[in-house]
């Protein structure tokens, strides 16, 4: 090949690789973004009167007085709404049955959304749903409140060929020429008095437990659960998974049934989580019955048999890794093999063990199969530690899925999924990163 | 063969090793004396390193391997059944082709012998560890780091550190497996100073390529040619009148 189309095929490998790189590097941004940004706004929002009335009478948190100062100018500037409301009732009270028709339910309906967003008048009857005693308690929750407060989203079906056309038209208009037609400017302009939103940063997200349904509150329950099911699975994972390394690698030599055995651990890394899962149920619950229905026990056991090829095959080729040599030394000196392997061969197979080992603790942080029929739950206490033989647990993986398909108000508390989500994500980078520092530290040491 | 003297520590008496049907030592019958440094040299695949790894029982390591006829240290017969491989390789040391300590500290290595053999008492390895690193001419480099990692030694200093961890259990016999081929030239002459230094306190095996160094160093030197001990003699007379052809040619440069 002549020197010019050599040069000129290696320039562009090498283009083509940076290309990649670029490509993965924004790719990873795209995802990320969004998961950092609206992630945060989990912790950092601006929360309204209502949130701070809430986390004073929920969590015990906060300045009584700041908030009662606070609710007062509130209701202060909240009283024309109330006003228009009341003068309009009366209007309906003194007209004839024909008009009170005409507005009834559109009234009704226009009152409870006013209750939805700034929360059930004062001297109302006390409602059983914490969600039904507050206003909204985020501001950006409360302007989206305010717009289906101010609009009437309605379809057009007129062009048959296609999906019904989404249209808004102002709520005012429905009430064309009565006295409630003022209440819409009065509300679009003095809202921000009416809930008196603040930045509000709320860290203890992370430790609070979840109020009527994650509706309020925080994800304690969740992030405890899924720690206690990734370290869980990896007491199982570890001590099994070594040993069975260690055989592999050191006593098993290279038979036919050996093969096979090493084929089928492969294999085994292959298998669908959701079949882990299944058989996480049939296996240790209904037939070792390591706990009398769904747990934590099973659930990690159930983690760590999906992890365990990663650990065994991992392990295996950091044994086989360990230069020759520090075998043969050990055994010269009169080292029997139990010695050398615990000695000399593990310590020096060190690093590649951990590094699989932390990547199978993010996978099973992460994997939401295998514990849907094994160990998760959509709502819990947190656990104490002897509770998790026999108790389920949410986890975020799960909760995360449950909240975005089975919640019942999907849209309303989405900021609570991408907090799981954010913090999912953040706990796995965490702890390669910190298996990336661990494992840096050892080889150094090993490397003198 | 007679050395006034000297009695030998180990005797070999048509002594074979096979790998699978392969003969790769011949009923080779030998007499090494106590005390000497005895060369073993040969062309590749001679048999030479198979008959050093065989005093140590490092053959066992490969599955294939067995061996035929007898092989003796000190009048124990080394290939019956029930002899303790961990007490014969406490009388046997080695030192490698390739440096090869451990990935712990310099003081780890050398303790790692000792403690194997039932040593517990730090003062008592530590007074240990410097005899075997002064014996090996090391203890002067290392001794205000005896905590670092040992692979931060140059490849000299890690090869010295091999022999020290070799002498640490004080052997009766030390194979040495063409313990300078992977250095450079200073550090292949330090080597060969220690070997002066340590003849007398130990016997020493040692096997090379090299055959200016086996010239320099042994005593004895035996020649190994496919399998079979061609020719055994004083150093002297078998670089200036090997008694074979063979052995004539070898060193000569003929072939090899």
């Amino acid at each position: 090949m002549e020197v010019g189309t050599r040069k000129l095929l290696d320039r562009s490998f090498t283009s083509v690789g940076f290309f990649a790189i670029i490509l993965m590097g924004m790719a990873l941004l795209i995802l990320l973004q969004p998961i950092i940004v609206r992630g945060l706004k989990a912790f950092i929002f601006r929360g309204t009167v209502e949130y701070r009335e809430m986390s004073l009478e929920q969590f015990g948190r906060g300045n009584a007085e700041a908030l009662a100062r606070d609710l007062d100018e509130a209701l202060e500037a909240r009283k024309p709404v109330y006003d228009i409301l009341d003068s309009f009732e009366e209007e309906m009270k003194e007209s004839g049955p024909e008009f009170r028709r005409q507005y009834r339910s559109d009234f009704s309906e226009l009152k409870g959304l006013i209750t939805e967003l700034l929360g059930p008048r004062e001297g109302a009857k006390e409602k059983a749903l914490i969600r039904k005693k507050y206003g909204q308690t985020r501001y950006d929750r409360a302007l989206i409140k305010l717009h289906q407060v101010l609009f009437v989203e309605g379809y057009d079906y007129s062009d048959t060929s296609g999906m019904g056309k989404s249209i808004e038209t102002p709520r005012a208009e429905l009430f064309a020429g009565t006295t409630i037609e003022r209440l819409f400017g009065v509300l679009e302009s003095d809202i921000e008095k009416m809930l008196k939103p603040k930045m509000t940063l709320y860290w203890r997200f992370l430790f609070d437990e979840s109020k009527d349904a994650h509706f309020f509150g925080g994800i304690w329950p969740e992030m405890l659960g899924t720690l206690y099911l990734s370290i869980g699975s990896m007491i199982f994972a570890i001590p099994l998974g070594i040993i069975t390394a260690i055989y592999l690698a050191e006593y098993a030599g290279h038979g036919k049934f050996v093969s096979l055995l090493r084929t089928c651990i492969s294999s085994l890394a292959g298998v669908p989580s959701i079949v882990f899962g299944l058989f996480g149920l049939a296996f240790f619950i209904n037939t070792m019955h390591v706990s009398s229905s769904k747990s934590v026990l099973a659930g990690s056991m159930t983690l760590a048999l999906l992890v365990l090829p990663t650990i065994i095959r991992a392990s295996e080729e950091a044994i086989l890794a360990v230069p020759r040599g520090y075998r043969e030394a050990s055994m010269s000196l009169g080292a029997g093999k139990w010695f050398t392997i615990a000695r000399v061969i593990l310590p020096a197979a060190l690093p590649g063990i951990l590094t699989s080992t932390i990547i199978s603790l993010g996978r099973a942080a992460g994997e939401t199969a295998p514990i849907i029929f094994t160990a998760a739950v959509s709502v819990g206490k947190p656990l104490g530690l002897f509770e998790t033989l026999s108790q389920p647990t949410p986890a975020l993986p799960w909760n995360i899925y449950n909240l975005a398909t089975e919640h019942e108000a999907v849209d309303e508390i989405r900021h609570v999924q991408y907090g799981m989500v954010f913090t999912l994500v953040a706990m796995v980078l965490l702890l390669n990163l910190t298996a990336i520092l661990l494992r840096a530290r050892i080889t150094k040491k090993l490397r003198g | 063969m007679d050395f006034p003297g000297k009695k030998d520590l180990l005797k070999a008496e048509s002594f074979s090793v096979f790998y699978g049907d392969n003969e790769a030592v011949r009923k080779v019958d030998i007499e090494i004396p106590e005390g000497l440094v005895t060369a073993i040299i040969g062309p590749s695949g001679c048999g030479k390193s198979t008959f050093l790894r065989a005093v140590n029982r490092m053959n066992d390591l490969i599955p294939s391997c067995r061996a035929g006829g007898s092989l003796r240290l000190d009048g124990q017969e080394l290939y019956t059944q029930g002899l303790d491989v961990v007490m014969l390789r406490k009388q046997v040391g080695m030192v490698f082709q390739k440096p090869n300590p451990f990935p712990k500290s310099i003081f780890d290595n050398i303790a790692f012998g000792p403690r194997i053999h039932g040593v517990r008492d730090r003062s008592k390895l530590a007074g240990l560890v410097e005899k075997s690193l002064q014996q090996a001419a090391l203890w002067d480099e290392v001794k205000d780091r005896l905590g670092d990692n040992a692979m931060g030694l140059s490849g000299g200093q890690q090869q010295r550190l091999c022999l020290a961890r070799a002498i640490a259990v004080n052997p009766k016999i030390l194979l040495m497996d063409e313990p300078a081929s992977a250095l450079d030239p200073r550090s292949t002459s330090k080597i060969e100073d220690l070997i002066e230094e340590l003849k007398g306190k130990y016997t020493i095996l040692i096997v090379t390529h090299n055959m200016q160094q086996a010239a320099r160093v042994s005593d004895l030197t035996a020649f190994f040619y496919e399998g079979d001990l061609i020719e055994f003699g004083e150093t002297s007379q078998i670089f200036t009148k090997p008694g074979e052809k063979q052995t004539e040619d070898y060193i000569t440069g003929r072939f090899g």
